[in-house]
């Protein structure tokens, strides 16, 4: 009686493992995932920091309005305007400090998607990868197969070469971070083990876009 | 004690170790284990912020509107080709409202779960990723413009998870999502029935009961981006 005893107490500490076990594993993959749950704290922070953007934002957007109501000053504003707009949307060369980042080997169209909206949202004022700069009019990416990633409908071939403009130091540290995306696409492609390399840079140069 | 039952107790002994030590072994990521009372301090700041966000992206539009009747005067009477140019740029970055043919999508959580709740099934849920992928293949059908709860969305529109809720714009969203998009319906629909667009997201709507739904509207108005567009470490790279 009492072997049986220990063995169905043996049992049943077995059976409690198992699940224990198999909640951890579900648990662990869920750093794999492509969305993290970050710090509870974290969307304050941001909320707070673009709060604080929109703020500059009005004042720059008043002065303009001053410039634009001032017959003098009104030409000089729109020329200006003009040629900030066109800086933005990719219609001439770019420079600035910023990051980048070499990955050698394949990885599907959800990861650049997926990297993509990590650097705006960490701050990258312009992007370009292999050469192609992102703009409103090219910025989707889609999959043929299993290893065949196209931008805008432009095949992108490994390795690729990704760079941002913008805080070199906050822009490597938001995708660098641990749990983030390169770490989660590191996790990702292991066999064979993708190398990635972030780097800052004192000067990235881009050119306009084609598109 | 019979060999069987030896047999029986040394495999459950090896299985009992190789748990634990997998237990052990086994990293987990930090849960969120606040307490009710500092949630609830965060989600009442969250709200606030939330407030004042959109108060601040109102005087935004606001002011960008009378920036465009001024500029509009200056077309009329003085560089009608400047202004031109000024607005082609302005529509390509989402700085002017736009109307025109076009789809609603609506999408939205499982009716059977809440998304507050502890243990809820994250299968059922609308993740950003879903909005990434979705905006990604009304990209690739030629959307005009975009919208998701009428926050225009731009190139550089970044789309998280923080928590139960989301960032859009980085700002804070909660389903339902209502998808508006400006561009030739018929392409948007094929795009979207793709069996390989979507596959995790229609996998999700057939399984696990999360809302998927969409149709096409004659006039679809879509507000002019609110955000902001930062330039300060970007230059023209000029050769000469």
């Amino acid at each position: 009686m009492n072997r049986k005893i220990i063995i169905l107490t043996i049992a049943i500490f077995v059976g409690w493992l198992i699940v224990v076990q198999y909640n951890s594993f579900k648990k662990v993959s869920s750093i794999v995932a492509r969305d993290t749950s970050s710090n509870v704290f974290r969307e304050i922070q941001i909320l707070k920091t673009t709060n604080e953007q929109l703020q500059t934002e009005i004042e720059s957007l008043e002065k303009q309005l001053e410039e634009y109501s001032s017959q003098t000053l009104a030409y000089q504003a729109l020329l200006k305007e003009i040629e900030r707009n066109q800086l933005l949307n990719g219609h001439v060369d770019a420079v600035g400090p910023g990051i980048k980042i070499e990955i050698d080997q394949p990885v599907s169209a959800i990861w650049f998607t997926d990297l993509m909206n990590e650097l705006w949202g960490a701050g990258s004022e312009a992007i370009s990868i292999n050469e192609i700069r992102l703009t409103s009019k090219n910025s989707w990416f889609s999959q043929i197969g299993e290893k065949q990633v196209l931008i805008s409908g432009n095949l992108l071939n490994s390795p690729y070469f990704i760079y941002a403009i913008g805080d070199r130091k906050i822009l490597e540290q938001a995708i660098t971070q641990g749990g983030g995306i390169i770490s989660r696409i590191k996790a990702t492609y292991k066999d064979p083990a993708i190398n990635v390399v972030v780097s800052q840079e004192d000067e990235v140069r881009m050119g306009m876009s084609n598109f | 004690m019979s060999k069987l039952l030896q047999f029986i107790l040394i495999i459950t002994g090896v299985c009992v170790g190789l748990l634990l030590t997998a237990q052990i072994r086994t990293f987990l990521p930090a849960s969120s284990s606040f307490p009710f009372d500092q949630l609830k301090t965060k989600n009442e700041l969250v709200k606030s912020y939330t407030d004042q966000q959109a108060v601040l992206k109102s005087q935004i539009i606001a002011l960008r509107d009378e920036i465009a009747k001024i500029q509009e005067d200056i077309q009329k009477n003085y560089h009608p080709e400047d202004v031109d140019r000024l607005n082609q740029l302005k529509k390509e970055l989402g700085l002017t409202k736009i109307t025109g043919e076009g789809i609603e999508i609506v999408l939205d959580d499982s009716p059977k779960v809440e998304r507050e709740a502890l243990d809820v099934n994250d299968d059922s849920l609308v993740h950003a990723a879903d909005l990434r992928d979705l905006l990604n293949v009304l990209r690739e059908a030629g959307a005009e413009a975009i919208a998701i709860n009428n926050q225009r969305i731009v190139v550089s529109t970044p789309i998280s998870c923080v928590g139960n809720s989301i960032l859009v714009n980085n700002f804070h969203m909660l389903p339902p999502f209502n998808i508006s998009v400006i561009g030739d319906p018929k392409l948007v629909f094929s795009k979207l029935s793709d069996e390989n667009a979507l596959v995790d997201l229609n996998k999700r709507v057939e399984k696990n009961g999360v809302v998927m739904k969409m149709k096409p509207k004659g006039e679809i108005v879509i507000p002019l981006y609110s955000g902001t567009y930062q330039a300060r470490y970007l230059e023209v790279f000029d050769v000469f």
